[in-house]
């Protein structure tokens, strides 16, 4: 692989990262309750062991959240 | 069975797991780096670091072992489902120690040097199509990506919100994942003198890993063909004589599009649902009625046998089955009903439980 | 689900639900299994550890030492010195820390100077990496009229061998060669360590050659992919003084075996 290449690589894993990490600390902190009502009054310790997953799959979190809010009865 | 999250749910028999874990995996890496230092003295001592980073390596992946060997052999006996009962915290010790053993192979092999490690990661061997020359370390990078993503998802939360099918196609990747870090082991560290002996025991790992699976299979396999459909009517399911199943226990049989039902019996009644878990897809068929509740033989979550609801307050549902007795042999219905719908159980003609 | 209370039904087969208490054929059974479980993979660890190779003896201490000689920039930065510890004239490689070669060479081609740093030693040789800073490398007054060193061909060869980097080799990683080593070395080379050519002689006695390009300069970075291979390789072998004799390469004369 060449240099550029794997430069390019990176930086892009690196803001993909870089917004997951955003979109999962505003996510355990303020959405996880409207997507799953066990999750609600749930301690910080859950909170932080989602997080990372909810960093590396961000897209899907903010589908489910985005679906949340258009259809808040769920 | 989840009324609110948390971090873990402790009890008695997860403290013990990981006490044992955490002591197997510390007296590995003891008994590694003790062997090492007491065979290369002085001047022929390994780094500490290269020391470290192997022992790590080798550690995690024994561990894998163990993980993938915990499944198949809980299916050959039950005795060993304690051992699976808690597999997700042996997993997650597995990656973090996989985590370690990468991090000291980056920072110590890419790092100090005119490019970023990661860079150097990826682009200082590129020798993809030589067998002598592989550039083992991305191999094992794959590997830890697929363990990073289990690890991360594996908290019961992400198993609702990411859809069973999801989670359980993410955990399909512990194969790929194995098979990456066979060939990391095999074109790296045992190409580098390695004696015959650590060729023999990465042989050893393959064939009982896939030995086990093989005969998990088999025992499945041999299991749905115990339970022919040898009468069809209006394409119910032939389930065998009702006497045959035992009080509170479940027989499995196999629609013909391969779909386990779990047919139970309980108080002189016979209900059938699906053989899925809700949980994590455990087979309910090997579980058992406890306080009236069918119970999984995985994490012990229940479901009612009437309705396939669990018990107040947790709300889990699982498909049931309509069944009927006729001529003392069960017959259910493969047209699974929506999760949580109540059927009305067939009674046995002989006294309830004989 | 804690608040189940446990069912007497559960103990009676031996079935196993995790917040149950543990039903008494299978904690047996556990008992038995668990420590031989614990025993198999504490033997696994001892056998893994002994098939690890022998990594060479080397090491690289932590005082400081000088040595003083002359300087020479090209093809490597090196110090030829007059006495080597046995009377006979010597080549101590100078490089920096971390995977980086001296950078403070050039300034001083040719000069007799005074060098400090940390000794990596290997066998009878040793390299220096010399401390940070600008006393590190000081002149010596010097006869101006002294010839600076060229290098003198001395004939070609053929040689099957494994390239590796002077610094990783002498003790700054153990084991600094082979498979595993690849990439480090790689990188090694690439930060201007002098690269060195390892091979058995007939008797099985490694010789050590310091590679160069034909040009006289360093390596070609197209000799890179051949770093850490076991590769045959051709060119002329030369001398430039000291006990270190080079090997001129071009990329075009390596192969890997
Ligand atoms: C970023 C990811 C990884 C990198 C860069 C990496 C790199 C390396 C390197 C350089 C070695 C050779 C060490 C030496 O001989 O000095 C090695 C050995 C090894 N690696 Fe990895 N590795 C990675 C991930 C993994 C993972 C996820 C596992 C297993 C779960 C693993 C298991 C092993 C094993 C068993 C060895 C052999 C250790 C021994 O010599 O006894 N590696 N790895
Ligand atoms: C790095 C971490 C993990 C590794 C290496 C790992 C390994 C495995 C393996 C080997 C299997 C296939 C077993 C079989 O069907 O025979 C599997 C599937 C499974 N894993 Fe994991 N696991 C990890 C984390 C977890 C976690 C955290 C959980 C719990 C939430 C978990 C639960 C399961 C379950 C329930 C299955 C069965 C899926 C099915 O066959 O339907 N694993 N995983
Ligand atoms: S799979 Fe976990 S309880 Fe059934």
């Amino acid at each position: 692989m060449a240099i550029e290449t794997a430069r390019i690589i990176l930086f892009a894993a690196g803001a993909y990262l870089t917004i997951g990490v955003v979109v999962a600390a505003v996510f355990v902190i303020a959405g996880v309750d409207s997507i799953d009502h066990a999750a609600k009054g749930s301690p910080w310790s859950f909170r932080l062991l989602i997080s990372p997953g909810a960093a590396a799959l961000w897209p899907v979190i903010l589908r489910r959240w985005i679906d949340a809010a258009r259809k808040p009865h769920r | 069975m989840s009324v609110g999250y948390t971090w873990v749910q402790w009890n008695r028999h997860k403290r013990v797991y990981d006490a044992v874990m955490v002591a197997g995996a510390a007296a590995y890496i003891a008994a590694f780096v003790v062997v090492s230092r007491a065979t290369w003295t002085a001047d022929h001592a390994l780094s500490d670091e290269i020391l470290l980073l192997r022992a790590l390596g080798s550690c995690a992946i024994v561990l894998l072992h163990l993980i993938l060997c915990i499944g198949p052999l809980a299916r050959l006996d039950a005795r060993f489902l304690p051992l699976l009962y808690n597999r997700r915290h042996l997993g997650v010790m597995t990656f973090l120690i996989a985590l370690t053993h990468g991090s000291l192979a980056v920072g110590y092999y890419h790092g100090f040097g005119v490019l970023n490690p990661l860079v150097s990661l990826l682009t200082s061997n590129t020798n993809f199509l030589s067998l002598t020359a592989f550039p083992f370390q991305v191999l094992g990078l794959g590997a830890l990506i697929i363990m990073f993503l289990m690890a991360a998802t594996s908290h019961d939360f992400w198993l609702r919100n990411l859809s069973a099918s999801t989670w359980k196609r993410l955990h399909m990747l512990v194969y790929p994942a194995y098979v990456l870090l066979v060939a990391h082991v095999a074109l790296g560290a045992l190409q580098n003198g390695r004696g015959p002996s650590a060729w023999i025991c990465l042989g050893l790992g393959v064939c009982l890993v896939v030995g086990l699976h093989l005969g998990g299979a088999l025992r499945e396999l041999r299991r749905d063909r115990g339970h022919p459909v040898v009468n069809p009517v209006e394409d119910w399911l032939d389930a065998g004589p009702a006497a045959g199943i035992p009080a509170n226990r479940a027989r499995t049989v196999c629609t013909r599009g391969g779909e386990r039902i779990a047919v139970f019996r309980h108080d002189g009644k016979i209900s059938a649902v699906t053989n899925v878990c809700a949980h994590q897809g455990g087979p309910l068929g090997e579980g058992k009625i406890l306080d009236g509740c069918i119970t999984c033989p995985w994490h012990g979550w229940q479901y009612r046998p009437g309705d396939g609801r669990s018990p107040p307050p947790f709300e889990e549902k699982i498909t049931t089955y309509q069944v009927r007795i006729i001529g003392g042999r069960v017959q259910v219905n493969p047209r699974g009903l929506p999760p949580g719908t109540p059927v009305q159980p067939a009674l046995c003609e002989e006294s309830p439980d004989a | 689900m804690p608040d189940v209370v446990p069912s007497k039904a559960s103990r009676e087969d031996g079935f196993y639900v995790g917040y149950l208490p543990v039903p008494g054929g299978v904690r047996t059974f556990l008992k038995r299994v668990l420590p031989l479980v614990v025993c198999v993979v504490v033997v696994g660890a001892l056998v893994l550890a002994r098939s690890q190779r022998d990594p060479g003896g080397a090491a690289w201490d932590s005082a400081t030492v000088s040595a003083s000689g002359r300087l020479v920039a090209t093809p490597y930065p090196a110090l030829l010195v007059n006495d080597r510890g046995d009377g006979r004239p010597g080549t101590v490689l100078l490089v920096e820390t971390g995977k980086h070669g001296l950078a403070r060479a050039e300034e001083f081609h040719n000069h007799r100077v005074t060098v400090s740093g940390r000794p990596l030693r290997r066998d009878a040789r040793f390299i220096l990496e010399v401390d940070p800073g600008p006393d590190a490398v000081k002149s010596l007054p010097d006869d101006p009229s002294r010839p600076i060193p060229v290098i003198i061909p001395l004939g070609r060869m053929t040689l099957r061998g494994e390239i590796v980097d002077s610094k990783c080799y002498h003790g700054a990683m153990k084991p600094g060669d082979g498979k595993t080593h690849k990439e480090c070395a790689t990188l090694c080379i690439a930060g201007g360590i002098p690269p060195l050519f390892l091979t058995a002689g007939p008797q099985g006695e490694t010789t050590l050659y310091l590679l160069a390009d034909p040009s006289g300069g360093p390596l070609s970075p197209a000799a890179l992919p051949f770093v850490g291979d076991p590769v045959e390789l051709s060119g002329e072998a030369a001398t430039l003084g000291g006990d270190l004799p080079l090997l001129l390469v071009a990329p075009g004369d390596i192969r890997r075996l």
